[in-house]
């Protein structure tokens, strides 16, 4: 603020005190909203923004030939614009300077974008008064021609000694992308400006427009949005004079198909009997983390070569068969964000009812939901091992139902058990949902576990995971 | 209501910019202005609004008169303000600086052909 000017008001804003005016606080409170990319009712031209100059001097005559001197010579005009968008339309506000008969004079310059290329303004010269005028831009922005009571001025960006900025793109990890991984794309930008804010540098694909993402700074874009394809990316940087310079690399991002596809529930042949309830579980991995969801579609094949009917979506579904039926073929589609995806089957039979539907059981501890691969977990050799299993029955409550983990060590992962174990397998243990086991194992030994519940009707349901338990420490 | 004023910069200490804006953004407006270069003490304002290219005029006096930092002005319709504006009334200095993209006025780029 320039205080020996007490009008000169830097940057002075004021409020409250007009009919119907809210306080300050109240009226910023209303402006987040706007930044949820408002509608723009208006006309908008983005290329009214940078800094016009005029290329020569030129004379402006009064059309009375007897005065004396009938002509003005302005020279040096030089105009910086701004952009402003409203919702109701874009804005235009500028200062500048230019000289008259040799004398400096300043002006500033407000106005509204009538049309694409057309705009309206004011300006205001200290000592010449207010002019409203309009003016219009040529194709590519950079000539800008004023109308004044019927005289015209043009204005160019290149007049200015600005240089358009030199750019380069790298994409340093590229060029080949996995779907859904940060790419990185850094810009180094030789210019006369050294501060570009982020709105002027702006990293374009030819397949998705504009690219958002994380801004470390201004030059620098990490983006996960890009689409599988190949991509032709290119980064535009505008200068504060308005003029621009463009760098392009192309690069290719790939989409991998879900992997670990695995139907966990019901095991492989298992028996289910028609009317009772059936879970179904399973996972399946994509780029980034598991599948849930309509990620995960599950069918059901009930006549040789007939349709899969749907059963449902998610990692675990409860459903029924309503009749016997041998085989029956289960499906696991496991589908990613593209569309892409991976099916795997197994066989089942379904056999008539008998009136005590088995109980529902699964192992939750540990994990296999959240693990990659045949194992569930891993223990530690001598250090007790959490478990936990989850039961239900349709005529029994939980408390008269049978419960017994099994501990079996196997000759190698999904292998058959051991017949002669180096270490005698941990004792079953009964009537728990959550027990404790501790191995002792010396190396490493795969082992099963498994869960049966058994119901009052003597109708049982089992569920399995192998683990791998080790003496060895992993530091 | 909240308006902004600025300063164009060094070499000029007659001619004001800015914006301002409604509440509800109902108006959101530029301007210029002309400092009376005689009294110091208030300022011509030509308002340009959006799409139509429409202007208006206000008067701006600051208050204190004679004070180096002013407190408040005072605006008054000069020709053209819409209803909202054309009653008399003053506007206190914000308790924080507010500039024009605080109120809603952007400045995006995008570029045309990249």
């Amino acid at each position: 603020m320039n205080r020996s000017t007490p009008l000169l008001l830097a940057a002075l804003c004021a409020v409250a005190g007009v009919a119907g005016a809210q306080p300050h606080t109240e009226i910023l409170d209303s402006f987040p909203l706007l930044e949820l990319q408002p509608v723009v009712s208006g006309p908008v031209d983005l290329r009214f923004f940078g800094t016009y100059c005029q290329a020569s001097p030129k004379d402006f005559c009064k059309s009375v030939p007897i005065l004396p001197d009938p002509c003005v010579t302005l020279r040096d005009m030089r105009l910086h614009l701004d952009h402003l968008t409203s919702q109701s339309g874009g804005l235009l506000s500028g200062t500048g300077g230019f000289f008259l008969d040799g004398k400096r004079g300043t002006l500033a310059v407000a106005g509204s974008v009538m049309r694409r290329g057309e705009a309206r303004f004011t300006a205001v010269a200290p000592g010449l008064g207010n002019q409203t005028g309009g003016a219009v831009l040529s194709g590519n922005g950079m000539e800008l021609t004023a109308a004044v009571q019927g005289r015209s001025l043009t204005l160019r960006k290149d007049a200015c000694g600005n240089h358009p900025p030199q750019v380069t793109l790298t994409a340093p990890f590229g060029p080949s992308f996995d779907f859904g991984a940060s790419v990185m794309l850094a810009s180094q930008v030789t210019d006369e400006d050294t501060d570009f804010p982020n709105e002027r540098v702006v990293f374009t694909s030819n397949r998705q427009g504009v690219l958002g993402g994380y801004r470390p700074h201004s030059r620098t874009l990490m983006t996960t949005t890009l689409v599988p394809g190949n991509h032709h990316v290119t980064v535009t940087v505008t200068d504060s004079g308005g003029l621009s310079g463009h760098a392009s690399l192309d690069l290719t991002v790939v989409n991998h198909p879900p992997s670990d596809v695995r139907i966990y529930l019901p095991a492989p042949g298992a028996t289910l009997f028609a009317q009772a309830p059936v879970l179904l579980q399973g996972h399946a991995y994509d780029d980034g983390g598991f599948l849930a969801g309509s990620g995960l579609r599950w069918s059901a094949q009930t006549t040789l070569n007939g349709p899969f009917t749907p059963l449902g979506v998610g990692t675990e579904v409860i459903t029924s068969f309503p009749q016997a039926a041998d085989p029956v073929v289960l499906r696991l589609t496991a589908v990613d964000p593209v569309g892409e995806s991976v099916s795997v089957e197994e066989t089942v039979r379904v056999v008539p009812s008998t009136g005590n539907a088995p109980p529902v059981v699964a192992i939750r501890q540990p994990d296999r939901l959240q693990s990659i691969g045949p194992l569930a977990g891993g223990a530690g050799s001598g250090i007790p091992f959490q478990l936990l299993a989850t039961v239900a029955d349709v005529e029994d409550a939980p408390s008269d139902l049978q419960l017994e983990w099994t501990f079996v060590a196997l000759d190698g992962p999904g292998g058959n058990p051991d017949p002669s174990p180096a270490v005698p397998n941990p004792a079953p243990i009964t009537g728990t949902l959550a027990p404790e086991v501790t191995f002792s194992v010396v190396g490493t030994v795969y082992y099963r576990i498994t869960f049966t519940a058994t119901d009052t009707g003597g109708q049982s349901a089992s569920d399995s995971v192998e683990i791998l338990a080790t003496s060895i420490v992993i530091l | 209501m909240t308006l902004v004023l600025t300063a164009p910069g060094p070499g000029d200490s007659e001619t004001l910019t800015g914006c301002l804006a409604l509440r509800g953004a109902s108006l959101a407006a530029v301007l210029v202005g002309d400092v009376d270069d005689q009294t110091r003490e208030e300022a011509a304002l030509s308002v340009t609004v959006p799409a139509t290219g429409a202007m208006f005029g206000l008067r701006a006096v600051r208050a204190p008169a004679g004070s180096v930092d002013a407190t408040s002005i005072r605006l008054s319709d000069a020709g053209g303000a819409p209803p909202e504006l054309a009653a008399t009334g003053d506007l206190l200095r914000c308790a924080v600086p507010v500039t024009c993209a605080d109120l809603g006025l952007s400045m995006p780029f995008a570029p045309e052909n990249p």
